[in-house]
């Protein structure tokens, strides 16, 4: 434990450094929501403010953000420059390294949630849904448990950094703009909608993030998008830990 | 010197490929060993193994300390250290220290390495002796027994060569710190290694001492490289079955150097004279089967 907590602090002290990986953590959602809950006021007739309801849809940029292109970048970087082998040899199992590296993404995706909703009720009064915190919870636990297994595949898969940062960019794009992050699913023309519950599977997370955030519903509430969610990650771990490797391939 | 590491019959296989056959030897407490070879000759891999990367395919090895506690007793420097990005020297050296729970004074490591000036410089603005010195410094940190150091000086300039190498002597001497070490610079191994281990294709083809290696070679022989003051002339030194080199250079291999040297000098008139012992270089071209032809050039037998 006390191996682990030292290799997270100090992830956490050289990600800090990084200004760009900032940028996109603490930066970039509440500019997006700033500029989106300005322009989209009054567009909605669901009895709920664009403040409110388009918060619990940025909270999955930080996520995706923290999990898929952080932590998976950094798990290819460990396997590429042989990271894992290099802290083997002081005694620290390469599970034990990858654990550490998740818990300073999700310190950075903590810090980060926190700074959007500040940022969100000190300058918008946007509603946080103290009283159903637990189910809020739940589901941003089970967006984290869906991005961990879509990164670890495609880690899995990919073996040099580059390659991983173009691909992951894609896919983290292709989320954001077509998985209800950015304009809500609402909005989208129903073969589109209907294109992206199929192929995105991330959106289902946002629809139980946002039901549990703005109606106040249990995470029960959500049977299909559980399935899906839970269904996918199993079925995403399950191949990724089929190729994974911890290192890079041997002569 | 007691037996630190003793390595019985080790085998190496990657699928169709035999990587390591049969090494056995042993490291005593306080020697530098040296391993040579090619490309692909296996001396990563027996380093790799040695240290618990890889498994063994068969053969065993064994070190004077349990195995369970190997990592706090070996520091391993490998082939190609990379360091995470925005990374600064005081950082790296601290996470080591403390992944290590060692008690050593880190700033005085870094003065002793002469490296508290870049204490808060980024790993990646180090230039590459620099870089090589923290490489070392880091294996150092828990005040291993053993250290295993895998082409440290590779792609380094010469002068920052020569400065690896004096730390490497420093801490063997000073901390007694044993070493094994693989090289493609035989100089460096010359320089350093007590003992050699020359690896071809998997297999161990020499081990012993440097100097008795190159004893062993050339037994008394010595190289004599000259011209010609008359090109002439070169009929006259056909009975030392000279080996002709380009420039029109000669290379006489005798053990009656003072003999013949006096006949080339008195009676035959050379010019760029130069006497060289065997290398090791001599050696290993040897125990892999090699030879330098006429012009120079690397020839397999």
């Amino acid at each position: 434990m006390y191996k682990l907590l030292t290799l997270s602090q100090y992830q956490f002290k050289i990600q800090m450094r990084d200004l760009l990986n900032l940028f996109f953590i603490f930066v970039f959602p509440p500019v997006v929501y700033l500029f989106f809950s300005r322009i989209l006021d009054g567009s909605f007739e669901i009895g709920t403010s664009a403040v409110d309801f388009l918060l619990p849809m940025y909270i999955p940029l930080i996520v995706g953000n923290t999990v898929l292109i952080n932590f998976g970048t950094m798990l290819v970087n460990h396997k590429e420059r042989n990271y894992f082998i290099k802290y083997k040899l002081m005694g620290l199992e390469p599970l034990k390294i990858a654990i550490g590296l998740f818990a300073t993404v999700l310190m950075f995706q903590f810090l980060g949630i926190l700074v959007l909703l500040s940022i969100a009720v000190f300058t918008s009064g946007a509603n946080l849904p103290l009283s159903n915190i637990e189910n809020v919870m739940m589901a941003l636990l089970l967006m984290n448990i869906f991005q961990f297994s879509l990164t670890f595949l495609l880690s899995s898969f990919i073996g040099r950094t580059r390659q991983y940062q173009a691909i992951v960019m894609m896919v983290y794009y292709f989320q954001m703009f077509l998985g209800g992050m950015t304009l809500p699913p609402e909005f989208f023309p129903k073969g589109l909608r209907l294109f992206t519950e199929i192929f995105n599977p991330v959106i289902h997370g946002v629809y139980v993030l946002r039901g549990t955030w703005i109606d106040g519903k249990s995470i029960l509430d959500f049977p299909k998008e559980i399935v899906i969610l839970l269904g996918f990650s199993a079925v995403a771990i399950a191949i990724g830990s089929r190729f994974f490797k911890w290192e890079p391939k041997q002569i | 010197m007691n037996t630190l590491l003793k390595v019985k019959n080790l085998s190496k296989h990657y699928q169709n490929k035999e990587a390591l056959k049969n090494i056995s030897f042993d490291v005593k407490r306080g020697e530098i060993i040296g391993i040579i070879g090619h490309n692909g000759a296996g001396k990563t891999t027996l380093i790799n193994t040695l240290v618990g990367i890889h498994k063994q395919s068969s053969g065993t090895y064994e070190y004077i300390f349990d195995h369970k506690t190997l990592y706090d007793h070996i520091g391993v420097q490998m082939q190609s250290s990379f360091y995470e990005p925005h990374v600064k020297v005081k950082d790296i050296c601290m996470l080591y220290k403390k992944l290590r729970k060692s008690q050593v004074d880190v700033d005085g490591l870094l003065k002793e390495f002469d490296l508290l000036k870049e204490k808060n410089n980024y790993v990646a603005r180090l230039s590459g002796g620099n870089k090589q010195r923290l490489s070392i410094l880091l294996t150092l940190l828990h005040q291993p027994e053993i250290i295993f150091l895998d082409e440290l000086t590779t792609g380094l300039d010469p002068m920052a060569r020569r400065m690896v190498w004096e730390i490497l002597k420093d801490i063997n001497q000073n901390k007694e710190t044993t070493i094994v070490l693989t090289s493609h610079f035989l100089d460096e191994i010359e320089y350093l290694a007590d003992r050699v281990m020359i690896l071809n294709q998997g297999e161990m083809v020499y081990y012993g001492g440097v100097s008795q290696a190159i004893e062993d070679h050339c037994q008394g022989q010595k190289d004599i490289f000259f011209s010609l003051k008359e090109p002439l002339a070169a009929f006259k030194i056909e009975k030392y079955k000279p080996s002709l080199l380009p420039g029109a250079r000669y290379k006489i291999s005798t053990k009656e150097d003072t003999e013949v040297l006096l006949d080339l000098i008195q009676n035959i008139g050379i010019d760029q004279l130069e006497v060289k012992s065997p290398s090791l270089e001599d050696v290993f071209l040897k125990q892999v089967g090699y030879t330098l032809d006429e012009k120079g050039g690397i020839v397999h037998v």
